[in-house]
């Protein structure tokens, strides 16, 4: 069984905290459906499942094609009030014959694209982690960019988004393999930013897969964003205290976020602790967060040691 | 973990309320309001005619291996397109003629229930029943359409517009053009999707804006209706349009009554696993706009595992489309008007 998604990772735009109201009205994707929303150990809340029909051809990476039908699901999660994304996800099921079924053959089986005829999986699981970032299979990525723009535009926010920081894109695919006992992963990092993960691993809920990789993609962003906080402070560059107004955005609304796995549990965990041997995405955090301390201390300690001023010398 | 040790969270919570089921609900009319202007002979007549019908419907569900089949009955009122006379009086007309034709009408629903939000009507604070802040089922149900895709359609499409108009296929491209310099284009036909061989393309009004406000369709409607006979509606999770017995006093106004009443004490539940709609020919044009919609409309995979689990657990199998679980009958039921023209 191959299962294909995409996860597209933002800033929310809105400067302050969010009630869960508000938070609420942002995600109701779906009218009569319930926004969830857990507060322990982290502030998350989740939208209700969305659904796109889809009838498209399925690109293997040999250049076969085979006609896919069925639905796309579309999601969308907001951690700690501050970190929005949005997912497409889908499972491709290869069918016999050619025939398209009518429609509510497709809305019984939600978040299933039927490939009409043999589809070369692995191929196609290659075609859509090499694609380029902005051609993704069956409109994936528009998918993704149209929930989150969808909210990113919604009356409650005040489009005052409190850090500067990229968009990020992970793609990711998942084989299930009856018989595979442990979870085999690689995650990649290619030069045009997109982020793509593999996974092969024996029975598991679509669920658990989504939220393996929406983590991901959070922590890989929130690193991302440090980062490039941290490249924009001009450490030893700029004075200490210039860097440290410029470091402020993440010591206020990023630091506190990091928290991998935070809901996980059973294969979701051990792909993270293999990330956290190599290539140590916590590692590099506790860097970076030490390195933006370290300028706050030094800061500090520079107004606090200031060398008495001119008018008390001669004064 | 919900029950032993562990933590939960119930703002995280997804379950869904359970409604009591039926093996199978049978529609034994659904009245316009030309109709209902009728005297009682009209509706003898009628239920006599589809009495048959419903005693055939009984040992068809006798036979499918059911011991002491749950069925329900229920008729469908029109006060939404038309004011029929008041509830103090017509509803014990019907009640009598569906008795003196050997028939016992189990629940009486008002159609305006589908398209209005049902808040006013006096609810047992207990018995939490739909409540949507503003939100009538028939939106409920058009937030749930998943549009039935075009070939090369993929997910980058956005949406349709809202235009009111639902459709199984690809339409006909406007041939006329107002525009100078531009040729006509020629003209094409429209694609049903899912053709065999050839197409029988079907557009559907779901609704239009009127001066004061929204007016939702007849097939619309009806899609509502054949939902919530199949107990596949919910609202954040609880169940909606929960039946009611009349109050003891009938009022003269419909809107002061609950939208599903349940006029016989010891009826079957009103919801079940199968819905049947017997009704004259002239209604299947709108019965084909019902499955036409239905078709796309995408119903929320916990309540329909929940239906088909409990299903499962009585020994029935229950087809997984949810348009294969609803029956017609299309019989002579007498003369019937139908809804008005428009």
């Amino acid at each position: 069984m191959l299962i294909l998604g995409e996860v597209l990772t933002a800033a929310l735009r809105h400067s302050g905290g969010m009630p869960r109201d508000r938070v609420e009205d942002a995600l109701g994707l779906l009218a009569g459906e319930r926004v969830r929303t857990f507060e322990r150990p982290i502030s998350y809340a989740v939208s209700p499942k969305t659904y796109t029909g889809v009838d498209c051809r399925i690109v293997a990476r040999s250049g076969a094609k085979v006609r896919g039908v069925g639905t796309l699901m579309g999601r969308a999660c907001l951690t700690g009030g501050r970190v929005l994304q949005s997912s497409a996800v889908t499972r491709i099921e290869p069918v016999a014959g050619g025939f398209r079924q009518p429609w509510s053959h497709y809305l019984a089986r939600l978040g299933m694209v039927e490939a009409l005829g043999r589809p070369d999986l692995p191929g196609t699981a290659d075609a859509h982690l090499l694609a380029d970032r902005s051609s993704s299979m069956m409109g994936m990525g528009a998918l993704c960019v149209r929930l989150l723009t969808g909210i990113q535009g919604s009356p409650v926010l005040d489009r005052k988004p409190p850090v500067r920081a990229r968009r990020t894109v992970l793609r990711w695919a998942a084989t299930i393999k009856d018989g595979a006992e442990d979870v085999k992963w690689h995650f990649a990092v290619r030069e045009d930013g997109l982020r793509t993960v593999r996974l092969e691993l024996g029975p598991a809920q679509i669920d658990d897969i989504v939220n393996l990789c929406e983590d991901l993609a959070l922590h890989d962003w929130l690193l991302t964003a440090l980062m490039s906080i941290i490249e924009q402070s001009q450490i030893g560059v700029e004075q200490p205290a210039q860097s440290v107004v410029k470091l402020r955005p993440a010591v206020d609304h990023l630091l506190h976020l990091w928290m991998p796995a935070a809901r996980l549990d059973g294969f979701a965990l051990s792909v993270w602790e293999g990330l956290e041997s190599r290539p140590g995405l916590s590692r590099q955090w506790d860097a970076s967060v030490r390195r933006v301390r370290d300028q706050m201390a030094m800061a500090a300690a520079l107004v606090n040691n200031r060398p008495p001023e001119r008018k008390q010398l001669f004064g | 973990m919900r029950d032993g040790t562990g933590f939960s969270e119930s703002t995280a919570d997804t379950r869904v309320e359970k409604t009591p089921l039926s093996h199978l609900s049978v529609e034994l009319g659904h009245f316009y309001a030309p109709d209902l202007e009728l005297d009682e002979h009209f509706f003898i007549e009628h239920f006599r005619r589809i009495g048959v019908w419903f005693a055939a419907a009984r040992s068809a569900a006798e036979n499918a291996n059911l011991r002491a089949p749950r069925i329900s009955t229920c008729v469908l009122i029109d006060d939404y397109f038309g004011l029929p006379e008041p509830p103090v009086a017509l509803i014990p007309k019907l009640v009598a003629a569906a008795r003196k034709a050997g028939l016992e009408i189990d629940y009486l629903v008002r159609e305006s229930g589908c398209a209005n939000n049902v808040a006013g009507v006096a609810r047992n604070p207990a018995e939490p029943e739909t409540g949507p802040p503003g939100l009538s089922l028939a939106e409920l149900v058009e937030a749930r359409l998943v549009e039935d895709p075009p070939p090369n359609t993929t997910a980058a499409r956005p949406p349709v517009s809202h235009t009111g108009w639902l459709c199984n296929g690809q339409r006909s491209p406007a041939t006329e053009t107002h525009e100078a310099m531009k040729r006509p284009t020629a003209w094409r036909p429209p694609a049903e999707n899912a053709a065999v061989n050839h197409s029988i393309f079907a557009d559907i009004e779901l609704w239009r804006e009127e001066a004061d406000g929204r007016l939702w369709s007849c097939a619309m409607l009806a899609a509502v209706w054949q939902l919530l006979r199949l107990g596949l509606l919910r609202d954040n999770g609880r169940s909606v349009a929960v039946p009611h017995p009349p109050p003891p006093d009938l009022p003269d106004n419909w809107s002061a009554l609950p939208m599903v009443l349940r006029i016989n004490d010891r009826a079957a539940p009103f919801n079940a696993y199968r819905a049947m709609t017997v009704c004259a020919p002239l209604f299947l044009p709108i019965e084909n706009a019902v499955r036409t919609i239905l078709q796309q409309v995408a119903v929320d995979p916990a309540v329909l595992g929940q239906v088909s689990d409990r299903a499962k657990g009585e020994g029935i199998s229950l087809p997984l489309e949810v348009v294969d679980r609803i029956e017609y009958l299309f019989v002579d039921t007498g003369p019937v008007r139908g809804a008005d023209p428009g």
